[in-house]
């Protein structure tokens, strides 16, 4: 469904991703580790048309996508939920997830039922539908994010680091949502640092490492692994 | 007492046609970041353009004023297409002067084409009013009634149509708003179409009281810039209250000082506000 194939993307003259090769299919969960600055949001940034890559190609569903801007990647059907959550925070929340289905804005009847679903998906936002997004607390923040995200009914969604600054109830509660999101049938791309818990949730994993993949398997089989536990999880030995 | 609400009155007046520049150029502050020197002298523009058409082609008041609302909208959007566009991911300081290189480009293009003159567009609602002793032309209100229409307009439009709303979303966060399918370049040239039509229906408002000429856009772009200040960059109601507390200072005054102070009067207040609030009335928090 989605697939980069040695890609370079460079800040001036530092190369921050280096012949990145991904592959995610559909209906797949699939997450990118890696440590601060390792570029995984540089990579969904590309991905999602905010940056340019300088080699190599972004390709969804058979198409390529390095050359669209952002706005056209939406319509096909990529959605992003930013890290550091990207809200409009002096609008309402319910204003925010409308704005997210602002792709497929003549779609009333899509949207009404989108809208139930991100309700149900996180009750709390229902509660706070009149409320300034930054009125929220983080873990709102942060389900108002996705739950913007999922408005637009992607085929695919790219969650960057969700459970950075949460507490750990929060967090939990932020991956059960994005598990059932994907036995609903969306394909999940997902930058995390939170090995444990990612590994636990996912199907397939990378692990990027300053710019590069350096490693890439099944997620029980990432889990397992030393070098990972090490880095990632901080069991060692 | 009755002078005091002669010059409330007058104020209220000139807050309505700065609050109608203002707020455009806070709108394109919104998403540029950068102010729109040249939005002054798109009022210029739109007011020429509606005095040539009462003049030139005899026709009706308010057809002259939509006509130029409709050749500002051009004018703004080829404004954004010519001039900011090609700019977008360039440092401010060269936004900045393309802007200021905008201005001194329409000044000079309008004294070529059309003089150094002042000219006044026709009034035609220049019927006294007399209202609970207090003398007013017609056309003092139908500026206060004609900036408050637009206002309700523009609130509606902004908070209540999805097209709208983008405009604000792209101010409020502009990685957000790529990520919800919103084009960039849509909104900037919806936004620079809204914010000429405005200043358009300011000139053709302010036109049969004040006067037409080239450097009426210098005057109004430096009272528009101490607006926006003094509400806080980019903010809607920081724009629309500001526009009225410079309009009545004004007005009260050069009625109680001296009008030579008039001017003084609108900077002291605003050096004022900044010392009190140095990021403006309504601050957006960090964005």
């Amino acid at each position: 469904m989605l697939k980069l194939s040695g890609i370079n993307v460079a800040y001036g003259s530092y190369l921050a991703l280096q012949d990145v090769n991904i592959e995610v299919n559909k209906g797949e969960f699939v997450v990118l580790l890696g440590a601060n600055g390792a570029g995984k949001s540089t990579l969904f940034r590309t991905i999602s048309g905010l940056l340019k890559v300088i080699s190599g190609s972004v390709e969804f569903k058979g198409q390529k996508t390095n050359q669209l801007p952002s706005f056209k990647v939406v319509e096909l059907g990529i959605s992003q939920c930013l890290e550091g959550r990207a809200l409009f925070s002096h609008m309402p929340v319910k204003q925010n997830l409308l704005l997210g289905a602002y792709v497929r804005r003549h779609d009333k009847e899509g949207i009404k039922k989108s809208l139930a679903m991100v309700y149900e998906l996180f009750p709390t936002l229902k509660d706070k539908e009149n409320a300034l997004a930054g009125s929220l607390s983080g873990g709102q923040q942060q389900m108002a994010a996705i739950g913007r995200a999922l408005m637009s009914d992607p085929e695919l969604i790219l969650l960057d680091e969700p459970s950075i600054g949460l507490a750990p109830i929060v967090v939990q509660q932020v991956f059960d949502a994005m598990k059932i999101v994907n036995e609903a049938g969306k394909t999940v791309l997902l930058a995390e640092q939170n090995a444990h818990l990612a590994l636990k949730v996912s199907h397939r994993g990378y692990v990027l490492e300053n710019g590069r993949i350096v490693m890439e398997g099944r997620s029980d089989m990432l889990a397992g692994n030393e070098d990972v536990k090490k880095a990632y999880i901080g069991v060692s030995d | 007492m009755n002078l005091l609400i002669q010059q409330t009155v007058n104020g209220l007046t000139l807050g309505s046609i700065y609050c109608l520049v203002a707020l455009g150029l806070t709108l394109i502050y919104g998403i540029m970041e950068v102010p729109n020197f040249a939005h002054g002298h798109l009022y210029m523009v739109g007011g020429y353009v509606t005095f040539f058409m009462m003049t030139l082609y005899g026709l009706n008041y308010w057809v002259s004023a939509i006509i130029s609302g409709i050749v500002l909208a051009v004018l703004g959007v080829l404004l954004e297409r010519l001039v900011f566009n090609p700019m977008r991911n360039s440092p401010s300081s060269n936004k900045f002067i393309a802007a200021v290189g905008a201005m001194m480009f329409l000044e000079a293009s309008a004294r070529v084409l059309w003089g150094s003159d002042f000219r006044s567009i026709p009034a035609i609602y220049d019927n006294v009013v007399v209202m609970g002793g207090v003398r007013l032309t017609e056309q003092r209100l139908i500026i206060i009634a004609g900036a408050v229409i637009l206002m309700v307009a523009l609130y509606v439009f902004i908070k209540h149509t999805m097209i709208g709303s983008t405009i604000e979303a792209m101010a409020q966060n502009r990685d957000g708003a790529s990520l919800v399918g919103i084009d960039v370049n849509r909104v900037a040239m919806l936004t620079f179409a809204v914010a000429s039509i405005l200043a358009s229906a300011a000139a053709s408002l302010a036109g049969p009281i004040f006067l037409v000429y080239p450097g009426m856009g210098s005057l109004i772009i430096m009272k528009a810039f101490v607006i926006i200040v003094i509400g806080g960059m980019g903010s809607i109601p920081g724009a629309v209250l500001g526009s009225f507390i410079l309009g009545l200072t004004e007005s009260l005054g050069a009625t109680y000082l001296s009008s030579n102070y008039k001017d003084v009067v609108a900077f002291a207040i605003l050096v004022l506000i900044l010392s009190i609030k140095p990021s403006g009335l309504f601050a957006k928090g960090a964005r």
